[in-house]
């Protein structure tokens, strides 16, 4: 006979499983501090490219004028602009990507959680079923008496 | 008041039943309505919009992600500005990837903001800010300020154009510090992108604050402080070409617009019905998940008074 109280909760799992899980599960396998940096750093990847592609439009924009700075070979103040550009993308997009990613990371966790907490009531209705039904045994190595069921 | 309260739970409840089908639907008149003003805006060569190209490409987009439409309309942008110029469409290729290095890979599904202010900037500037406040908030500004400067590039490259036709000589050296010039110097595009960045953030203040009908205040505050910039910064920039009428005009069309946007904005919060399948040791279920749907009814509540025919005191 068809538990209809374990129905729902699978439902809820399976719900959040299709929707959310890609995302939120992938990220709350990091450790926050592993997660935020990794995305910092895949930021700071993706901004000095979009800034190598800044600099290719002035170039473009302003060829004559380069071109005579590089003639003089005054390119030092150029090159020293060029960098402290750089260096002023990099500081902003690592502050913006720590903060958002970390927004990120609290929002998957939070639903993870959420999750894990749905899988324990299930878990408790397999246990109720296992212990009432004599089809089950206890057995070494039953998933349902490992701690590690559901992964923290 | 409250008909127009049922109309929106019956709309919700529309959107809830069908939103598989409504979808995709939505999805194509987005990719096919940005293309085809893609082609007002471009539009130099017009064998890539024709309606045996736009419709199929509309409907793969219909079941793509949001932001394919944003890297199909890049890819239709600059290869039909190629017919005008190899450099300028080189440039605007760089302006879309620099969109998306520097914004869209940082905060992912806002590339529609792009599209869309670009699209609004041509007709209805005003209700850009206003809507992208109540919608989204601050960090709706690089996008939309990303729009409008696409949107005038496509202005500028059009300026370009008999240029590039009358000349006889080689003009292919100065193209892109002309156009890169005309663009960044125009008056008209700097104070529209300063009017959108402080009417976000000045609508946004409003509208998360806990005062009473914050909703309303931040939308008539917002448009007041849009047409008194707006008159302040075309006398500033003294340009002739914008129309002080069509600025009053199309700021309180904005404001309308956006009473109505305010009003329906719950109409698409709603809960989808989810198809799941899953096993157990047992059985395989095939369920449908229907969230439940609660339309308000007419609240009528007639209580008729007629005055007593026989007087207490008849009797007497």
């Amino acid at each position: 006979m068809i538990n209809e109280d374990k129905v729902r909760i699978m439902t809820k799992c399976a719900c959040y499983e299709k929707n959310e899980s890609d995302n939120n599960l992938h990220i709350a396998g990091y450790f926050r501090r592993d997660f935020v940096r990794w995305s910092i750093l895949k930021s700071l990847v993706s901004a000095t490219f979009g800034y190598i592609l800044l600099l290719m439009l002035y170039f473009l924009a302003n060829y004559e004028e380069i071109f005579n700075l590089f003639n003089k070979m005054q390119y030092k103040p150029l090159l020293i602009k060029i960098l402290v550009g750089w260096g002023v993308v990099l500081i902003i997009y690592s502050i913006a990507a720590r903060i958002v990613y970390r927004k990120r990371f609290e929002e998957a966790r939070e639903g993870v959680n959420d999750y894990y907490d749905t899988l324990k009531k299930l878990r408790g209705y397999y246990i109720a079923e296992r212990d009432s039904s004599p089809r089950f045994s206890h057995q070494e190595g039953d998933p349902l008496n490992n701690d590690e069921f559901i992964d923290y | 008041m409250t008909n127009l309260l049922i109309i929106r739970d019956y709309l919700k409840a529309f959107f809830q039943r069908y939103e598989r089908f409504l979808t995709p639907v939505f999805k194509f008149f987005y990719a096919f309505i940005v293309l085809m003003i893609f082609k007002r805006l471009f539009g130099y060569n017009d064998s890539i919009y024709s309606l045996i190209v736009v419709i199929p490409v509309s409907f793969v987009c219909a079941f793509l992600p949001n932001g394919a439409v944003y890297i199909v309309a890049s890819v239709f942008a600059v290869y039909d500005i190629m017919s005008l110029s190899l450099q300028v469409s080189l440039v605007l290729a760089i302006l879309f990837l620099i969109i998306y290095l520097l914004y869209l890979r940082f905060i992912p599904g806002k590339s529609w903001i792009v599209m869309v202010s670009m699209i609004l900037t041509m007709k209805l500037p005003c209700l850009i800010p206003l809507v992208a406040a109540m919608f989204i908030g601050p960090v709706a500004i690089v996008p939309c300020v990303c729009g409008v400067m696409l949107y005038y590039f496509s202005i500028h490259a059009r300026q370009l154009e008999p240029l590039i036709n009358a000349s006889t000589d080689d003009v292919s050296d100065t193209q892109i510090p002309y156009l890169m010039d005309t663009l960044f110097k125009d008056k008209e595009m700097l104070l529209f992108i300063v009017i959108i960045a402080v009417t976000i953030m000045f609508t946004y203040l409003i509208y998360r604050s806990s005062i009473r009908y914050s909703w309303f205040s931040a939308i008539v505050a917002g448009t007041s402080l849009m047409i008194f910039m707006l008159l302040a910064g075309t006398m500033m920039i003294e340009d002739d070409e914008i129309e002080l009428a069509t600025i009053l005009i199309g700021s309180l069309l904005s404001g309308v617009i956006a009473f109505v946007v305010q009003f329906f904005k719950g109409v698409l919060d709603y809960g989808r019905i989810e198809i799941v399948q899953f096993e157990d040791d047992d059985y395989y279920y095939y369920v449908k998940a229907i969230p439940k749907i609660y339309v308000a009814e007419r609240d009528v509540n007639v209580q008729t008074i007629t005055e007593s025919t026989k007087k207490v005191g008849d009797d007497e």
